[in-house]
């Protein structure tokens, strides 16, 4: 499913169940029940043949029984192992610590305060992270078996950067998701997801023997049609949730904290993912351990000033940023106008922590205390991507070194110039970052333009900046025949363009990806189902075609045509049909064709791919209808007034 | 993968556009051979041969050990290769950089277009001579393709161009690790050595370097490249592999502590594959185990099962006369054959209606023969039901089949059965010559009650035979050859009791069974019990009094002749059908010498339908009337229609008859002819000397019994008639061996006559008396017959009227009474003359002693 028909089926389910949020929940629940059904009904055939086999095996006779036991025995334990592979998918052990209530008391009694009012389950852990957001998550211990267990997780920068009434609706807002508010099944809907979502992940890894191969294609098209179709309903009644858990968190603090939270995190959410954290990662090329301060240093950033126009650009990002389907949650603006709040006024610049901040309200006295454990925890969980990092960067360092020791400006030239010019500047966007890597990524491009990558990190340094010649670049990835990179650079336009609100150009550059994911499959091969057009070559790329055939004397008849493809940046398809002369015999001209074939395809040079068939056999119906396309026939009698030699 | 199973399968046929990869490793097992790519076409096959095209198929890779390859639609391979390869070179002309050209020979070489790909290659480095990453990049596609020859100039350029490049120092080390250089290679990898390597080269090279290291001895290089392969993918520590590798290098040098991370359990990693901390066998381990678990639990459920849901068969031959409650619940249908399904262990049975038992019956069986056996329970009411078990053997040259008869026993337990209830099939595959296979078969015995029974006292336990009897009789009590059958065995086993009490248990029935009552009647011998019997006749008789059987019991009763006739007739007039009146009539005559009233009186029971056999009293009606020669014919003709096994009564009386005629040979010669249409080893070699004895006493020859008796080969009885008529009394009286006969009064009598011919008139006396107290002991005539014979008065005719005996009894009775009482010698031995009409046997006695008058005054 590309991402056109995504949105169109999101939007189709929006329209069919808008105003009948209860239908919809009900119609999720439906779908998430059916995926148990059909992986059920699959499991359930392998055990209904292994239980039959024990049911044979009481009536059979003694040594037949014995048989049938083994037989059901091995078949039950293909179905056991399926179930087990499918059911048994734990979500991933978290290192943090559980808060302990005697460390927050007064947050543990918000938490039960908010329990009460929203009638919602207990949660069973509340969790502190480094992170600014906050999120509250149903953990399947079993996957979809349950015994679930619910998670609070709270970013103490979120904490920091809030007052407490705009803490108190962002944890309203988390706790409504698991409040009766959002129907029966809500909360199993997305577990339920959750686990579907570690299955597919499994399914796309690839296959470790012909068994689950097999079970694979069994089962991988139901998968597919199914997690699509659950997925946009998920999709659109998660969405629901979000606007009916901020309605709920406006209702319990009131709409302006409500508004100001989000109004908050939106913004430092981008300060923090632009500036913060790459500045940080960056220092994993000098430093060996990652930072045990992080909360701390968080805090003294966002407390600190923004640079330059970075905080006019994040500010107007937030307001112009509109919702698409990338997301459950939606935009900012549609969020505020969902409960009536509206974009604080006044004072530009960035947010700043209020005092006293939600962290000492509820965290009080041990604040520093709980810092230092979601600092080691995070420092924990860090360090292996740090070190990583660490690593890479020392090679890439070493390397570096060699590639200009090697290749000196002098001795490199043409190819291996652009070649060692491109490693550089990879080398400076890894190690340094966008600003230092860009004159690398210009030099690059002005030895060679058409530099995929070059033109894809470029472009995306620009945008993050708002700097729109980024675009420019993008567009020069989009417009390579096949490039691997459309996808990436597809993204990142879009980001941008939802970014700065230009939603025409955002669903632009959608179809574009949609149309680029519709036509991938198609330079795969061609059928006579393909619709076809005359080759339309350049007089000298006729004429060398012309050449080619012209040189093989058993050549009678040649057709070119050329594959439609949906997607304009396609390599050009072209298919050339060609034959002897008839024979009295079928079987013989088929031969002769073949061998004539097997000579041209070397030799037979065009602007694309190119098959080279003769009418028979499986090509029959295809050359046929090559034959019958306007324009396909290639007059072989004579090349530039030469006669043919015969 | 094709496969065929005795040549029926799917196969490929034809090799074209072969190319071979040489010395690359398969991807399945492994091994590095020359891995074949080539077009083919799949048919199906039968016996191998093609017989219908499944489609042209490409073979990618087919390894030449394991035979697996990857397998493509020709066509749509050929197809794609075709537009991949054309549209990167096309792309290569439009972008001629070296990333575009390494791009394009790495679809030539995963397309199998080597030559497109050797010449693309010329084409590309004559364009970039001096790039040697384009060349590292070039050589590193050939070496994965297995083609190290075409790569190895292109990675020593390369080197040479660039020795600090990693693809080219890398294939190099390559190189040298094949060599057996491991130095030069770990030097030419130190760029992988160095910290964060990792995270920008693959380190599967420095993993080989290392394993080839520990093959080599080197296990502390080995260890130190371990150690950095450990800080760079720290992940690898999890994998059971490397921590094998690990271990071994270090138990070799002795290290203490291991660099390897302390690893947890988890169930999830052991069945995961992608896990890889868990060897493939661990897994297999792990998953057999979990088969085996479910086969334990299979079998334990199958076992359980088996013993709480034993089938049992209640066979109730009295169905629905009788009703089988098991337990006390469980109530068994009313039909001749049901199953119920019972668990094992000791189960109550009750029986009511028709007949009435109670019993456990035990189903038990072993724990491991619930797996192996099918055991059959056959829970047989009465034991009325025949059972065959039999062994049947299947061979090339069977042995022949076993069988055990078992009957009267109210389980039947059989361990194992292959056909319950169902014929065995004649012919089973037995798979060589040489193979053997038993079945086990359980079934209804089709023979006749009478003869199982036979067969059932002789070879099983005769209370069980007995028991089957019983309740056979009283399913039929028409089966008057069972009836007496069972009489007979029961007077033999002396159970005179328990046949009185269970023929007494059918005697109140009515309509009558005659049959049942005449054998009652055999059992009461003594005259006081025969007059109790008396009594109860005329009792039933005052309820019942034109019933003619019991009209005509009471008359067979009746001690007084007239009175029995009074009887007889009244039975005649109450039912003139019935024929048993006149088959007594028939009898009394018989036992006057009126054969001619016999005759006319047997005549009528037959045509009334006497249900029993009158041959031998016919037969000597018929000789008394001089019908031998008729006789003979007609026993011949009846003879030659009979199956041996069946004509036995009908060869007696034929030597009977051949015998009254004097014709010895002919008889001889018809025993001798029956004894030949026996089949071997059913006809015991003692019978045939009876049957000779027989014969010759019939006809007289005294001379041949007397040599087989010299030659002590003679029969007993044929030995006791030849000693008495020989002179040899004395003898015959001392013969231990023939003390058993004397218990038979009628030979006491003629021991007493034959002693008292020979002289010895003491001994003769002794043993008259013996006869007079044991006759004295039995019925009315014969406690007649001990009075005629102890009186001193010699018989009037109608006394010895009175006496109702057999003839041939008869006949010695009257010649012992002739010679008692010489003065009437010459008309009791008319008497005597007329009743000795059968041959041989003792009425050559009763010739010799009418034909001997004694002293007058004696004894």
């Amino acid at each position: 499913m590309t991402r056109a028909q995504f949105d169109s089926l999101v939007q189709a389910l929006e329209q069919k169940f808008a105003g009948r949020y209860r239908t919809l929940a009900w119609r999720t629940a439906l779908v998430a029940a059916m995926g148990y059904a059909g992986f059920l009904a699959w499991v359930l055939a392998i055990a209904a043949v292994g239980i039959a086999a024990f049911v044979g095996a009481l009536f059979a006779p003694p040594v037949a029984s014995v048989l049938l036991i083994i037989v059901g025995a091995c078949v039950l334990a293909v179905a056991l192992w399926q179930a087990v592979e499918v059911l048994w998918l734990p979500a991933p052990a978290s290192k943090q610590t559980a808060l302990r209530r005697e460390q927050a008391p007064e947050l543990f009694a918000l938490l039960a305060r908010l329990r009460r009012e929203l009638r919602m389950p207990r949660i069973h852990r509340v969790l502190l992270s480094v992170e600014l957001n906050a999120s509250i998550q149903r953990r399947s211990r079993l996957g979809f078996l349950g015994w679930t267990r619910n998670v609070m997780t709270l970013g103490l920068p979120l904490m920091d950067l809030l007052t407490p009434a705009e803490f108190e609706a962002v944890a309203a807002h988390e706790c409504a998701h698991l409040s009766p508010r959002h129907g029966r099944f809500a909360a199993w809907t997305y577990r339920v997801r959750g686990t579907w979502l570690l299955l597919v992940s499994r399914l796309q890894e690839p296959p470790k023997s012909s068994f689950s191969h097999t079970v694979r294609r069994a089962l991988g098209r139901f998968f597919h049609w199914y997690w699509q179709r659950f997925h946009a309903y998920f999709f659109v009644m998660s969405r629901w949730h979000e606007y009916e858990a901020d309605r709920c968190a406006a209702e319990w603090s009131g709409v302006e904290p409500a508004a100001a939270a989000l109004w908050k995190i939106d913004v430092c959410s981008r300060r923090l993912d632009q500036r913060f954290w790459p500045e940080l990662w960056r220092e994993s090329t000098a430093e060996a351990q990652p930072p045990s301060d992080v909360s701390r240093r968080l805090l003294v950033f966002l407390a600190g000033p923004a640079e330059g126009h970075d905080a006019d650009r994040w500010r107007q990002a937030a307001a112009q940023h509109i919702t698409d389907n990338s997301d459950t949650h939606p935009c900012l603006s549609d969020r505020l106008a969902a409960f009536g709040g509206t974009l604080p006024r006044g004072e530009g610049g960035m947010p700043r922590p209020p005092s006293p901040s939600a962290a000492q309200a509820f965290l009080g006295t041990r604040l520093d205390e709980l810092r230092g454990q979601a600092d080691a925890v995070w420092r924990e969980e860090a360090m292996p991507a740090w070190r990583a990092r660490h690593g890479r960067a020392a090679s890439i360092q070493r390397r570096l070194r060699d590639v200009e020791q090697t290749n000196s400006p002098t001795a490199a030239a043409g190819a291996a110039a652009v070649s060692t010019l491109w490693e550089r500047a990879a080398a400076a966007l890894e190690l340094d970052g966008p600003a230092a890597a860009e004159p690398l990524l210009r030099e690059v491009l002005a030895s060679r333009p058409t530099h995929g990558m070059a033109n894809l990190a470029l472009g995306r340094a620009l945008l993050e900046r708002g700097n729109e010649e980024g675009a420019t670049y993008l567009r020069r990835v989009l417009v390579e025949p096949d490039n691997a990179l459309i996808p990436d650079a597809c993204q990142t336009l879009a980001r941008y363009f939802q970014t700065t609100g230009q939603a025409d150009q955002m669903r632009a550059v959608y179809d574009e990806l949609s149309l680029f994911q519709l036509a991938q499959s198609e330079g795969d091969g061609v059928s006579a189902r393909d619709a076809f057009a005359a080759a339309d070559l350049t007089p000298a790329e006729l004429q060398a075609l012309q050449s080619v055939l012209a040189a093989d004397r058993q050549l009678q008849e040649a057709h070119l045509a050329r594959k439609l493809l949906r997607h304009p940046s396609q390599r050009p398809l072209f298919v050339l049909c060609v034959g002897t002369r008839r024979g009295l015999f079928a079987g013989l001209s088929a031969e002769r064709d073949a061998e004539l074939v097997g000579r041209l395809i070397p030799r037979v040079r065009l602007p694309g791919s190119v098959l080279v068939i003769s009418p028979h056999r499986q090509f029959r119906a295809l050359g046929r209808k090559i034959k019958a396309t306007p324009g396909s026939r290639i007059d072989v009698s004579a090349v530039d007034g030469a006669a043919r030699p015969r | 993968m094709p496969t065929t199973i005795n040549g029926i399968g799917t196969h490929y046929y034809g090799k074209s556009n072969r190319s071979i990869r040489r010395g690359a490793a398969c991807h399945s097992c492994g091994r590095v051979g020359d891995l074949q790519t080539y077009d083919t076409r799949l048919w199906f096959v039968v016996v191998f041969v093609p017989v219908i095209p499944l489609g042209r198929k490409t073979i990618i890779d087919e390894c030449p050990k394991c035979r697996r390859h990857y397998a493509a639609d020709q066509a749509k391979f050929a197809m794609a290769r075709q537009l991949s390869l054309s549209g990167a070179r096309e792309q290569f002309r439009a972008d001629p950089t070296p990333e575009m050209a390494t791009a394009t020979h790495a679809q030539m070489v995963g397309f199998h277009a080597h030559d497109d790909a050797a010449a693309f290659r010329k084409e590309v480095l004559e364009q970039f001579p001096d790039d040697a990453q384009l060349r590292g990049a070039l050589a590193e596609q050939l070496d994965q393709a297995g083609q190290y020859d075409a790569a190895t100039p292109l990675v020593e350029r390369a080197f040479e161009l660039n020795p600090q490049l990693p693809e080219a120092r890398n294939a190099l080390a390559l190189r040298r690790l094949v060599d057996g250089k491991l130095d030069e290679a770990r030097a030419l990898l130190n760029f992988m050595q160095e910290p964060g390597a990792g995270q920008l080269y693959p380190l599967m090279r420095l993993e080989q370097l290392a394993r080839a290291y520990q093959k080599a001895g080197k296990h502390r290089e080995a260890l130190e490249l371990s150690q950095h392969l450990l800080q760079e993918l720290p992940d690898i520590g999890e994998h059971h592999k490397f921590r094998q590798f690990v271990a071994t290098s270090e138990k070799k040098l002795g290290r203490p502590e291991s660099m390897l991370p302390e690893r947890g359990w988890s169930w999830r990693a052991l069945f995961d594959s992608r896990s890889g901390r868990f060897s493939k066998g661990q897994r297999w381990a792990a998953y057999l185990s979990i088969v085996a678990a479910l086969i334990v639990a299979g079998l334990c459920v199958l076992n359980e099962y088996r013993r709480g849901h034993r089938t049992v068969i209640v066979r109730n031959e009295f169905a629905p006369g009788a009703t089988v409650t098991i337990d006390g619940e469980t109530a068994v249908p009313d039909v001749s054959q049901s199953e119920i399904v019972l668990s094992e262990g000791t189960h109550h049975v009750t029986v009511k209606g028709a007949i009435a038992e109670e019993f456990d019956v035990d189903l038990e069986t072993g724990y491991w023969q619930r797996w192996t056996h099918s055991p059959a329970w056959v829970i047989n009411v009465g034991g009325a039901a025949p059972l065959m078990i039999e062994t049947l053997h299947y061979a090339v040259n069977p042995r022949p089949s076993e069988f055990q008869l078992v009957v009267g026993d109210n389980l039947c337990f059989v361990p194992h059965v292959d056909y319950l209830f169902t014929t065995g099939p004649k012919r089973l595959e037995v798979g060589s010559d040489s193979n053997e296979v038993t079945k086990h078969q359980l079934s209804l015995a089709a023979e006749p009650p009478v003869a199982l029974f036979r067969y059932a006292l002789d070879n099983s336990s005769p209370e069980s035979a007995i028991h089957y009897a019983e309740n056979r009789l009283l399913l039929n009590p028409a089966d008057d050859d069972l009836l007496k059958k069972y009489y007979t065995a029961m007077v033999e086993r002396s159970q005179l009791e328990r046949a009185k009490a269970f023929l007494k248990s059918q005697i109140a029935r009515r309509p009558v069974l005659v049959g049942w009552h005449r054998m009652y009647h055999e059992l009461h011998t003594t005259t006081a019990e025969k007059t109790a019997l008396i009594a109860d006749y005329d009792r039933w008789l005052a309820a019942e009094p034109n019933d003619a059987a019991l009209l005509y019991l009471r008359g067979r009763l009746d001690p007084s002749s007239a009175e029995a006739q009074k009887f007889f007739d009244r039975s005649i007039a109450a039912d003139a059908q019935f024929p048993w009146p006149w088959a007594a009539l028939g009898y009394r005559a018989c036992t006057r010498g009126d054969w001619k009233r016999a005759r006319q009186c047997y005549d009528e029971a037959l045509r009334r339908g006497f249900p029993e056999d009158l041959g031998s009293f016919m037969m000597l009606a018929r000789l008394g009337l001089g019908e031998a020669a008729a006789l003979e014919r007609e026993y011949q003709d009846k003879l030659a229609t009979l199956a041996p096994s069946d004509a036995l009564p009908t060869l007696m009386l034929l030597i009977a008859v051949q015998g009254a005629q004097g014709h010895a040979a002919a008889a001889r010669q018809s025993v001798e002819q029956w004894a030949a249409m026996v089949p071997p080893g059913e006809l015991p070699p003692e019978a045939m000397t009876i049957l000779r004895d027989i014969a010759d006493l019939n006809a007289g020859d005294l001379n041949s019994v007397g040599q087989r008796v010299a030659s002590g080969v003679a029969s007993q009885p044929g030995r006791l008639v030849w000693l008495l008529i020989s002179g040899k009394a004395d003898e015959a009286a001392a013969d231990a061996t023939l003390a058993n006969a004397w218990t038979d009064p009628w030979k006491a009598l003629a021991l007493s006559l034959a002693l008292d011919l020979g002289g010895n008139r003491e001994q003769a006396a002794v043993w008259r008396e013996k006869a007079c107290d044991a006759l004295a002991q039995l019925g009315f005539d014969e406690v007649r017959a001990a009075e005629l014979l102890r009186s001193p008065q010699p018989p009037e005719l109608a006394d010895l009227d009175e006496v109702e005996l057999q003839p041939s009894d008869k006949a010695i009775l009257v010649a012992a009474l002739a010679h008692k009482f010489p003065a009437w010698h010459g008309e009791l031995s008319a008497i005597a003359e007329r009743l000795a009409v059968e041959p041989g046997g003792l009425s050559l006695l009763v010739h010799k002693a009418t034909q001997t008058r004694p002293e007058r005054g004696a004894p």
